[in-house]
């Protein structure tokens, strides 16, 4: 069955938040970069 | 000269000081609104439980078709009205005669085209997650549950979905918030169970919690007294889908829908400027103005690299607005003014 999580990802700079979206199984129904020491990025993921 | 149309964004859980508790950020919408000829915004911005006070200007759309439109996918139809259906999540079905006082009373009350309620199968179990970054997101069991019902009253004639789902949290969760003090708890579930909706299905959508109100002993916090004088959540969620836009691919736009490429300006805190709208109007190149509208984030447009004209508040944001409009040089504003 399928199920909504949260995933946190760190990143090192804007320029790859669509390199760590794409590393995601599921569709991205929310995403935004919530800090930035780590740059950090939450996505929410239907899978 | 097309309609100077602007995107006001507020995110949703984030305890902005502007909108981030019960419809505190109508206000401010409503001088942005006043400011623009088009204001587009979402459910966040104005929902304030059993009310919401929207200009005939400002267009009521759902955050992921909000993504999908700032990113040049979805277009929007303006539309008169919208046929209504409502989904109420399986464990919270003992609000069913609530909620249908609540909808026929907007219908025999303000005419709003509402076509039935459908509940869920099973429990939807959406739960609320607070996000190591003070942000209030969540997760979400059986979603399938949810999309069956959405799909059963589409077909039945349903143009947008009013959404009601018990939202499971800790005892403790609303402490802060219930003092005025932190996240909306729920907030970041209810975006993500209406974007769920909308990334399905292509229409508008928005979320009200299914349960009673709390019952505060004394006076509230202003900002949160929305939800401390009326019995259901709904009625805002049902009032802003009333006139929402309909969502088209971008391949069948047609004069009158608005694209991305209408947008004049967008307004958004200072300190959350690592969201998808903020991100692809930066791409698109039109001017972003950054609000001092405090949250819990702190993730500022010059730590990102983005170019923004900053305001000391929303008084100063329509200012702004006005004087973009007007094509008036923000530097001839202010003092001193430098010679050529």
């Amino acid at each position: 069955m399928p199920k909504i999580t949260l995933h946190t990802l760190e990143i090192d700079n804007p320029s790859q938040v669509q390199a760590s979206l794409d590393s995601l199984s599921g569709m991205v129904l929310r995403w935004a970069i919530t800090q930035l020491e780590p740059m950090t990025l939450e996505v929410v993921v239907l899978q | 000269m097309r309609p100077f149309t602007v995107l006001q964004v507020i995110p949703t859980g984030l305890g902005a000081e502007w909108g981030g508790y019960a419809g505190d950020g109508a206000p401010v919408t409503h001088l942005l609104a006043a400011a623009s000829d088009v204001l587009i915004t979402h459910p966040n911005a104005l929902n304030a439980a059993g009310l919401l006070h929207k200009t005939p200007n400002t267009l009521y759309v759902e955050g992921y078709g909000l993504d999908r439109f700032v990113e040049g996918e979805w277009a929007l139809r303006p539309v008169r009205s919208n046929r209504i259906g409502i989904i109420l999540d399986a464990s919270a079905s003992e609000m069913r005669t609530s909620l249908l006082n609540v909808a026929n009373a907007l219908r025999a009350s303000a005419g709003i085209s509402i076509m039935g309620l459908e509940v869920t199968e099973e429990p939807v179990n959406a739960r609320v997650v607070v996000a190591a970054s003070g942000a209030t997101q969540g997760e979400v069991e059986n979603p399938q549950t949810l999309l069956d019902a959405a799909e059963k009253l589409i077909a039945r004639g349903a143009e947008a979905l009013a959404i009601a789902c018990q939202i499971h949290q800790d005892e403790d969760a609303d402490e802060a918030y219930v003092q005025g003090q932190g996240a909306d708890p729920i907030g970041g579930i209810e975006a993500i169970l209406s974007h769920l909706v909308v990334s399905r299905f292509q229409i508008p959508a928005a979320h009200a919690p299914a349960e009673l109100p709390w019952l505060p002993e004394g006076v509230v916090d202003p900002r949160l007294a929305a939800e401390a004088c009326t019995h259901s959540y709904l009625p805002c969620v049902l009032m802003g889908l009333h006139q929402a836009p309909r969502f088209v691919p971008i391949s069948e736009a047609r004069p009158g829908d608005l694209t991305c490429r209408d947008l004049d300006a967008l307004v958004a805190p200072a300190s959350c400027f690592g969201g998808v709208p903020m991100r692809a109007c930066h791409l698109l190149g039109i001017p972003l103005i950054a609000v001092d509208n405090p949250t819990v984030l702190s993730v500022t447009p010059d730590k990102l690299g983005i170019d923004t004209i900053p305001a000391r508040d929303y008084l100063e944001a329509a200012g702004i607005l006005l004087a973009l409009k007007e094509g008036i040089s923000l530097e001839t504003l202010r003092r001193p003014l430098s010679s050529l």
